[in-house]
């Protein structure tokens, strides 16, 4: 009889012990990589969001210090601006000359100096840069005028706020609220353009400073929230008190009221950012 | 499998990640470099800051005001002989010490390749241009002998000179002053050549007679400067770039020029003075608003206007109305309006007492009218400036400051005449000035008298001089002006007691009332040209055309102009030649040499004295300022690494004798 030594087979096969504590494992640590990855995509998605917003309002507020330091100040040119006997309750308009290109007629010798003029319309932040031509250059075209003559009787759409597509630019289309006040020479902030005994801006002579604040929604969050909800939340955004506020305050004061809001949902404030820079008007 | 999704979400996760960093990175860059042209705003308005500081310091340092240093100081300028660069003050440079400058050049490329060459810092042209022979040429490059401000660098202590790079090093500024007092003001200077005749831009007095000529602007070139710029004044009908004026518009931009009471800062029709502008209108005149729009103007092509006359312009001037001229006690609150003696073309009304306070010309000139009786000739009583009592000596002014005295005391000021003197000379030269002024509502020519009483108490009488004499007046002398004064310089039309005129000829007792005097009664004015100005063209400018006599029988020519101009230039840039005051321009009419008699000499003071002041340094700086830093293997001051820069223009008027920032205005420059 001959006798066959069994040969030892190899174990191909994973325990069931063994899978199921391989299975966990890969398991936990799918979980894990998923969860991180959201956080993740959380904290990328919200810093991209504040990058967007940040992002614009930095590029509108370069582009108003540009205007702004290029502003014709004489006592004898016109500026439309708040006054006491132009409150602009909530959202501000200005309006001035400003040695900056504009959008030119299509025709004509251009001069160096546009009317420029910022206002909110529709939540968005609309800029008009009109080019304006030499004097007698063309009978249809003004040019730069001085006082008497104002912009707003020579140029009503920098100061009103009927929609006009062909004269503004959408300049920040998710600004939806625009407040400025003056640095006045005493150090004081003001909602008026003048000081002491002065009762008109004669160049701005009184004001140091041109302090603005805006209120930008990043483009996602802005999907969240429909214009009528960041018109309500504009109306609550309180404009520049010159009895109590100081320099800073304001944007303070927004920052809360975006906070507690209710009239949005949260991921869509969460999406607000405010921004406040003041643009100097003297010389040094 | 869950291997292959766990990798998956890996490499998704890394994909996110490399993403948003980039993002962030490119936004920090961007916000980086937003923040640093900030900086470098920031720092071009402290660099102003400091050098306008400088300013007022040399001004402070340097009193009390002398020939020696009324003007800035300009430490590169030729000790003698023609200034290549009139028009340059200083410019920050290792050279000049006080400027603070290192020993590197602003031309030197940074590491990151930004350089600043020299057209660039004649994007101003205010430099004579290397091309001035070529006029096709409109390039700015500046002439050889203009060399670059070096730079300052600014470490965390503030501007100081280095010697190596420092890490400390947050930014650094160039920069270079200029004197834009001494140029014409574009705002206000020229006429159409061919449209204003001579008896009507002749006796000069404003800077819109300016002939721009003697500037290198053509013909054409002024009209259409003219027409763009006083276009509803003139109620011309030209369009823009027209080389033509009209004979019509012309009467109208001189008549309005004339009428002007805004000290020339103004704009038709906000400046327009009765009658009263339409009511209904769409435009108004205009006005350069900064250097750039005067360079943007000429470079639109459709005015012919040279490049050349560039750096005979300027677009800012600026001064107080006040005279230099003064004891060294007493200081005047402003200077004696001409326009105060278009009263006598109604002496009655003006000049009879009421129950009221005193009549305006008692008020100004301390005299009562008395009209012709059957015993009496029409003449004046000197009172003083209350009261009714007839004078015999004038009161002396008080010491003090902010004083308005009426003219006899005035004039007694200035011809330091002694307390309790005879009033007879002074009031002679004022019975003069009315004669000269009343002519044309006086038909019968009569000598006007004033009367004032001896030391004794018996009357006595100071003759003017008019065609015809009074009893016991001199001799009738040439006619009357038969209008209003159009100078302060025609105050030397008038005579002392009906036999000697008052002489602005020379260094004479009577130069002081050209400091006392204003046709222009604004506090605070422009269209001013510096007397010590070195920009023999802008002179000649003023002078050319001037009338050499009151009825307008020739003017000084071009020729005569130019030469008198540069003489007056070496005279004033000799060592203590400097003017001081309105006083000085009797020196300057003699180193001029115009040639002829009195009358023509003192054609320089015609044309000077409204016009030329020497009390407010009207610069222009012109700053260059980058943010930055120094990499550690810097081994070179021009090893810097530029991250923002900034360019300014701020024209500023500095009141020598106080240093008072009068006005500044700020360009930004975007290149």
């Amino acid at each position: 009889m001959n006798w066959v030594t069994p040969r030892l087979r190899p174990n191909l096969a994973f325990t069931l012990t063994e899978m199921l504590i391989a299975i966990s494992i890969l398991a936990m640590m799918v979980l894990f990589t998923t969860r991180l990855f959201n956080s993740a995509a959380d904290v990328t998605t919200q810093s991209t969001k504040r990058i967007d917003a940040d992002s614009e309002s930095r590029a509108i507020l370069d582009r108003i210090a540009v205007d702004v330091a290029a502003m014709v100040r004489r006592p004898d040119v016109d500026y439309f601006v708040k006054t006491p006997s132009n409150a602009q309750p909530g959202n501000d308009q200005i309006a001035f000359f400003s040695q900056v290109p504009g959008y030119y007629p299509s025709s004509g010798s251009e001069s160096p100096i546009s009317v420029v003029a910022y206002r909110i319309s529709a939540t968005r932040l609309e800029r008009l840069a009109k080019g304006l031509l030499w004097n007698a250059e063309s009978t249809s075209g003004t040019p730069l005028v001085f006082l008497p003559l104002t912009i707003e009787a020579t140029w009503p759409t920098a100061t009103n706020s009927d929609p006009d597509p062909p004269n503004y630019e959408i300049f920040g289309a998710q600004v939806f609220r625009f407040e400025y006040c003056y640095h006045l020479a005493d150090g004081s902030l003001s909602a008026t353009p003048w000081a002491g005994s002065n009762t008109s801006v004669n160049g701005f002579r009184d004001v140091v400073a041109l302090e603005v604040a805006i209120a930008l929604i990043d483009r996602q969050s802005k999907v969240l929230a429909s214009d009528a909800q960041l018109t309500a939340l504009a109306d609550d955004l309180r404009d520049f008190e010159p009895s109590t506020m100081r320099s800073g305050d304001l944007a303070a004061d927004w920052q809360n009221a975006i906070n507690a809001t209710t009239r949005m949902p949260k991921p869509a404030a969460a999406g607000i950012r405010v921004a406040y820079r003041s643009f100097p008007l003297i010389p040094h | 499998m869950a291997l292959v999704i766990v990798l998956s979400f890996v490499v998704l996760l890394t994909g996110v990640v490399l993403a948003f960093f980039t993002r962030v990175s490119a936004n920090r860059v961007v916000s980086a470099g937003s923040s640093r042209q900030w900086e470098a705003d920031q720092f071009a308005r402290s660099a102003l800051s400091v050098i306008v500081g400088d300013l007022k310091q040399e001004v402070t340092s340097g009193l009390p005001v002398t020939a020696t240093n009324i003007e800035p100081q300009r430490p590169e300028a030729p000790a003698s002989g023609p200034n290549p660069i009139p028009n340059l003050v200083r410019r920050s440079a290792r050279s000049n010490t006080g400027t603070r400058a290192a020993e590197s050049s602003s031309t030197d490329a940074a590491v990151n390749g930004r350089a600043i060459s020299a057209a660039r810092w004649n994007k101003h042209y205010l430099v004579p241009r290397l091309s001035d022979a070529d006029d096709s040429d409109t390039a700015p490059d500046p002439t050889a002998g203009f060399r670059v401000p070096d730079w300052v660098y600014v470490t965390d202590g503030g501007p100081e000179v280095i010697s190596a790079p420092e890490q400390t090093a947050l930014a650094r500024y160039a920069y270079a002053i200029y004197d834009v007092g001494g140029l014409l003001d574009a705002n206000i200077a020229g006429f159409p050549p061919d449209d204003v005749p001579a008896p009507t831009f002749g006796p000069k007095g404003v800077l819109a007679f300016a002939d721009l000529t003697r500037v290198q602007m053509s013909k054409e070139g002024i009209n259409g400067l003219v027409g763009w710029r006083n276009r509803e004044s003139a109620n011309s009908p030209e369009a823009f770039g027209s080389n033509s004026f009209g004979s019509g518009p012309a009467e109208k931009y001189s008549n309005w020029t004339l009428r002007r009471a805004d000290g020339y800062l103004g704009v038709f029709p906000s400046a327009s003075p009765a009658p009263a502008p339409p009511a209904v209108f769409s435009r108004t005149d205009q006005a350069f608003v900064s250097r750039q729009q005067l360079i943007a103007f000429r470079r639109t092509g459709d005015i012919n206007f040279s490049a050349h006359a560039l750096q005979h312009l300027t677009t800012f001037t600026r001064a107080r109305n006040r005279p230099t001229w003064s004891d060294s006690e007493t200081r005047l609150a402003g200077r004696f309006s001409l326009s105060r003696f278009d009263l006598f073309t109604n002496p009655a009304t003006n000049g009879t007492p009421t129950s009221g306070p005193p009549p305006p010309i008692q008020q100004y000139f301390g005299l009562v009218y008395v009209a012709a009786s059957a015993t009496t000739a029409e003449h004046w009583r000197y009172v003083g400036a209350t009261g009714n009592t007839l004078r015999s000596t004038i009161p002396v002014l008080e010491a003090g400051s902010n004083r308005e005295p009426d003219l006899p005391v005035l004039l007694a000021y200035a011809y330091r005449l002694p307390p309790g003197a005879s009033p007879r000379d002074v009031l002679s030269i004022v019975a003069s000035l009315i004669d000269l002024r009343d002519g044309n509502n006086d038909p019968n020519n009569k000598t006007t008298w004033i009367e004032f009483t001896g030391p004794d108490g018996t009357p006595q009488k100071a003759f003017g001089a008019d065609v015809i004499p009074e009893p016991g007046a001199p001799a009738p002398p040439t006619p009357d002006l038969r209008r209003p004064f159009r100078s302060v310089g025609e105050i030397g039309y008038a005579l002392k007691n009906g036999t000697t005129s008052v002489n602005f000829a020379s260094d004479s007792v009577d130069t002081p009332l050209l400091d006392l005097f204003t046709y222009e009664a604004s506090a605070t004015r422009g269209g001013t040209l510096s007397l010590n100005t070195q920009n023999a063209s802008a002179l000649a400018a003023v002078l050319s055309g001037t009338s050499i006599d009151r009825l307008n029988s020739s003017t000084i020519s071009e020729t005569v102009a130019e030469t008198a101009a540069t003489a007056i230039v070496a005279e004033t840039r000799r060592q203590g030649g400097a003017a001081v005051g309105r006083k000085d321009i009797g020196r300057l009419a003699a180193a001029a040499n115009v040639g002829g008699n009195e009358e023509a000499v003192e054609a320089v003071a015609r044309a000077l004295s409204d016009i030329a002041q020497p009390r407010t340094w009207n610069l222009m700086i012109d700053v260059i300022a980058q943010a930055g830093r120094y990499p550690r293997t810097a081994t070179d001051l021009s090893k810097f690494v530029v991250e923002g820069e900034k360019r300014y223009w701020l024209h500023v008027a500095i009141d020598r004798f106080t240093g008072e920032v009068i006005d500044q205005q700020l360009e930004p420059v975007y290149e």
